[in-house]
């Protein structure tokens, strides 16, 4: 995933000032803002939802936000904090949807909800509108669909918050060497163990960019105020040794 | 295609669920009741026959206003609540979103403009011997082309404004271009192929000298038009943040 040069404004409020970012495939990355706002901003950026003002980026290896079933769309999932769907709609439902509209035959589609059923714990809830459920619920249920598609890069906006931390860390656990996610998280301990990368963004740049072993070999946390030191410290000059 | 079916009929449940297209319906319904209970004085039968039609006439503007503004409320509020977003996250095109909402709320005015016109015409009773049926059922079908131009332009505000604005705007633009064409019958608002023309003939059609060519003319216009504001509203949806 490359980003160069990303500008973008939200009332008046310049979120990203030529931000330019790198991230390897297969990364974990815990995506952070100081004010909040623009982690968020950058995912919808990434997912095609908003408009960047200037710049340019490539996701999957693509530059071109293409509306075919078999191109850009379908190789990049967001998940919104709420799911995103229409509340009346049942598990099944959400899921068939989004596997017609990722263009799976009819065989292949059941096969992969099926697997989702099993994966995300949905089977005794499946036809019954999921705002029904709970939040916790409806956000599971946006999970399964935004893996349903088996994408190579997942963004992950403040994900299934509803959840309980055991079985947010299960469903957090995602599979494939290869697969690429970018969480946002106003919570960063929450993410302990589920990133091995920090990226902060402040005054619209990128201010650190860091593996997340690199906190603790400086004996700090996996926390907002840790980034920010370790943002601190890789900015300040060496302190020179005295005479 | 399997697109814009998905979308259209997620958008004719959305409005079925949140009782839009009931409230739609039910408006449009209302537009035929004041024809079917307002007292007219017996004596002359054209004059009769007039008052009865007439306030269906400006039912019907009024009822498309709201429904005008209802779309573009419901459009508004799909962009700022995430669900058009969740579709386009999954490959659907921005202009299929618009055209889905499109053709399902094209559904609901005839759902309801439909059976509003046969109790309209039901309430004429032995009047309706001296109004055209065929002049009466392609104005009625003018005043829908003129519908669906007003829900495009109800979508393209939503696709561009905020709920309330849109829904305020929507509704009052349509308003104020059709109700005066009945009420007032100002020229520039009736004379074919302007958007009124559909209404003023309907307020008036046991004297109008060629209702159905100019309704057609009008119908037409107003198609044209729905195609064109269509157009803007999934250019201005592209450029939309979701």
């Amino acid at each position: 995933m490359v980003v160069a040069g990303l500008h973008r404004s939200v009332r008046r409020r310049k979120l990203l000032a030529g931000l330019d970012l790198r991230i390897p495939v297969g990364a974990r990355v815990l995506l952070v803002s100081d004010p909040p706002g623009a982690d968020s901003l950058l995912l919808g950026i990434l997912a095609g939802l908003v408009r960047a003002r200037r710049g340019r980026f490539e996701v999957a290896g693509l530059a071109r936000d293409d509306d075919s079933t078999g191109g850009w769309r379908r190789r990049i999932a967001y998940l919104p904090p709420d799911g995103g769907f229409y509340g009346w709609l049942s598990p099944r439902e959400v899921l068939e949807l989004a596997g017609r509209l990722a263009g799976y035959e009819p065989a292949e589609r059941r096969r992969r909800i099926d697997a989702a059923v099993e994966q995300y714990g949905l089977a005794g809830e499946m036809n019954r509108p999921a705002s029904r459920g709970g939040p916790a619920l409806a956000q599971r249920v946006g999970l399964a669909a935004a893996m349903l598609g088996d994408p190579e890069v997942l963004l992950l906006d403040e994900p299934l918050r509803a959840v309980g931390a055991t079985e947010r860390r299960r469903l957090l656990e995602i599979p494939g060497e290869r697969r690429t996610v970018l969480l946002v998280s106003r919570y960063p301990a929450s993410e302990e163990g589920l990133v091995d990368r920090v990226v902060l963004i402040r005054g619209g740049r990128v201010a650190l960019q860091a593996r997340a072993g690199e906190l603790a070999a400086h004996g700090l946390t996996l926390s907002m105020q840790g980034i920010r030191d370790l943002a601190q410290r890789q900015a300040a000059p060496p302190i020179a040794a005295s005479a | 295609m399997s697109r814009f079916l998905a979308v259209a009929g997620l958008a004719l449940r959305e409005l079925w669920i949140s009782f839009r297209l009931l409230f739609v319906m039910g408006l449009l319904l209302l537009a035929a009741l004041p024809a079917a209970i307002v007292p007219v004085p017996g004596g002359d039968p054209l004059a009769g026959a007039t008052g009865r039609i007439q306030p269906f006439a400006i039912g019907l503007a009024a009822g498309l206003a709201l429904a005008a503004g209802v779309a573009a409320g419901t459009i508004s509020a799909e962009r700022q609540r995430g669900t058009a977003g969740w579709l386009v996250s999954r490959a659907v095109p921005r202009g299929t979103i618009v055209a889905g909402w499109f053709a399902a709320f094209a559904v609901v005015l005839l759902l309801g403009i439909g059976p509003a016109a046969v109790l309209a015409w039901l309430s004429l009773g032995p009047l309706a011997e001296i109004v055209d049926p065929v002049a009466f059922g392609v104005t009625v079908a003018a005043a829908w082309g003129v519908g669906l131009a007003a829900l495009a332009m109800g979508l393209l505000l939503g696709s561009l404004l905020g709920t309330l604005p849109a829904m305020l705007l929507g509704g009052a633009l349509t308003a104020a271009l059709l109700v005066p064409a009945v009420t007032i019958g100002l020229p520039a608002l009736v004379t074919p192929p302007a958007p009124g023309a559909p209404f003023a003939i309907l307020g008036d059609l046991v004297d109008a000298a060629r209702p159905i060519t100019d309704s057609v003319r009008a119908g037409g216009a107003a198609l044209a038009a729905s195609a064109v504001l269509l157009l803007l509203a999934s250019a201005v949806m592209g450029r939309a943040d979701l």
